[in-house]
């Protein structure tokens, strides 16, 4: 399979790491509970940010004694105490969590845990990443400074160029037909609710795991918290100049991890970027069916040996066990039935059981067993 | 990093415990600045900065980037708390650290 040498390579640095710090508090084994990590902290560093922001453009702008977003992000950085590393957290914990959801997607990818019967949490994956990109995307409106202006122009010029549906989509992003107050208020409610539909997303990225890792141990917590400080003390954020309708402001400073889009759109016509992002978006969800590998072959059930115990149920890590009621020649009340499409045939339910009443095709106990204890002594 | 708490893994402990420890006094040096409170300190903590050689110039000069920028002394606090944290987290490491599970084959009569 193409993607062995790229497995073989991540399991290698894993080692590595392993022997530094070991196994227990290797941030390669906790990949997918990094970036909810950070999802944390962006929330409460958003409450932060949210209990002193102004969601309005007013656009006198010469005026003295102007109340808008800009001035209210200004107020937070230059004089709320620990302002601006509220928003350098904010923004920083937000770049984060888009490198360590690329760091879990390779993983997931290059450790071929991606198809199959992990369909679910990859589908779900690349909705949520792209969800993650928009919403950050829309971070950058609120702060309402001249490139701000700059990306909601050449987002409503991108909207522009989708047919039928784009006008209706370009009204819906500035809340009315041109930027207004009203617009700042859509922005700031598309940030915040797109933040919260993040969880439901979650929910389905899990819905499949029994024991999902949701977060890191303290340590690695406490690193990564730490490493967003020295980077907010290090590289302080700084606003550009309060957003003019009248002006025409025509470049930007790209951030590379939410404003690539922006930056393919400088040098591409609409059309083409709109179908670059669809290609790019299909090719993700299509991956899994790209490699063409032997089925998995479930775990199997033997029915007069069942007792309906329900243990390999609760240990199976896929959920792809379930309980029901047994028929009536049993003597017992509930049956696990294997659901195909979840097993992974890891063999976890074959341990559970008392009884052996469940067996992997091809597989029998005495070789797993037989497995196990050689894999030990080696 | 060494697996068992030689004497090689209590130099470390200790290494790591005394810069924590000293991230920690610079941190608290910071409202120290923050407030624009003069530059020598009185009593304990004069002595505590005289133990950093240069800490009184440091104090000083953390006094007058206080003055100049607003924001410089959060920034500086946020920096040695975060390299206070990242020094707790090895420690943690060290003092938290299990011993390798060792798997024990039953062996038959």
């Amino acid at each position: 399979m193409y993607t062995k040498p790229l497995n073989e390579a991540t399991l290698k640095l894993e080692q590595g790491i392993n022997a530094l710090v070991s196994s227990k508090y290797n941030p390669f084994y906790y990949h997918g509970a990094l970036p909810q990590f950070y999802l944390w902290v962006l929330y409460l560093s958003g409450l932060l940010l949210f209990a002193y922001y102004i969601p309005t453009i007013d656009n006198a702008y010469d005026s003295d004694k102007l109340i808008n977003a800009w001035t209210s992000v200004d107020y937070i950085t230059n004089h709320i105490p620990f302002g601006a590393i509220i928003r350098g957290i904010h923004r920083y914990a937000g770049d984060a969590m888009v490198v360590t959801i690329l760091l879990h997607m390779l993983r997931v990818w290059f450790t071929d845990r991606y198809r199959q019967y992990r369909i679910v949490e990859w589908l779900s994956g690349v909705v949520l990443l792209a969800l993650v990109l928009f919403i950050g995307q829309t971070g950058y409106y609120l702060v309402w400074d001249d490139r701000s202006l700059l990306l909601t122009r050449m987002t409503c010029s991108a909207l522009d160029a989708i047919p039928l549906v784009g006008q209706g989509i370009k009204t819906w992003f500035l809340n009315g037909t041109e930027v207004t107050n009203y617009t700042m208020a859509n922005f700031l409610f598309i940030h915040i609710g797109l933040s919260f539909t993040l969880l439901f997303g979650l929910w389905i990225h899990y819905v499949r795991m029994t024991r999902p890792v949701l977060t890191p141990p303290p340590v690695i917590n406490y690193i990564l918290f730490a490493l967003l400080l020295l980077v907010v003390a290090w590289f302080p954020i700084e606003s550009g100049k309060m957003a003019d309708l009248n002006a025409q402001p025509t470049s930007f400073e790209v951030d590379w991890f939410f404003l690539w889009p922006y930056w393919l759109l400088t040098f591409m016509q609409p059309a083409i970027y709109w179908l670059a992002l669809a290609a790019g978006t299909v090719v993700l969800c299509l991956l899994p069916y790209f490699v063409r590998t032997k089925p998995v072959e479930p775990a199997e059930v033997l029915e007069k040996n069942c007792t309906g115990c329900s243990l390999c149920a609760r240990d199976c890590p896929y959920q792809a066990i379930v309980m029901v009621p047994a028929p009536v020649t049993s003597r017992f009340k509930l049956l696990a039935v294997v659901k195909p499409y979840r097993c992974s045939a890891c063999g976890v339910c074959v341990g559970a059981c008392a009884f052996d009443a469940i067996d992997l095709p091809n597989m029998l106990d005495s070789d797993i067993t037989a497995q196990i204890k050689s894999l030990a002594q080696g | 990093m060494p697996d068992d708490k030689g004497p090689v893994a209590k130099i470390f402990c200790l290494l790591t415990v005394v810069f924590a420890a000293g991230c920690l006094l610079m941190a608290l040096f910071m409202p120290w600045a923050e407030l624009g409170l003069p530059a020598t300190p009185p009593g304990p903590l004069q002595a505590l900065a005289g133990l950093y050689g240069g800490g009184q110039g440091l104090i000083q000069a953390m006094v007058r980037a206080a003055q100049t920028d607003k924001n410089f002394p959060f920034y500086v606090y946020s920096s040695f708390l975060g390299l206070a944290m990242i020094a707790g987290a090895i420690a943690l490491n060290f003092v938290g650290r299990e011993e390798t599970e060792k798997t024990v084959l039953p062996t038959k009569k």
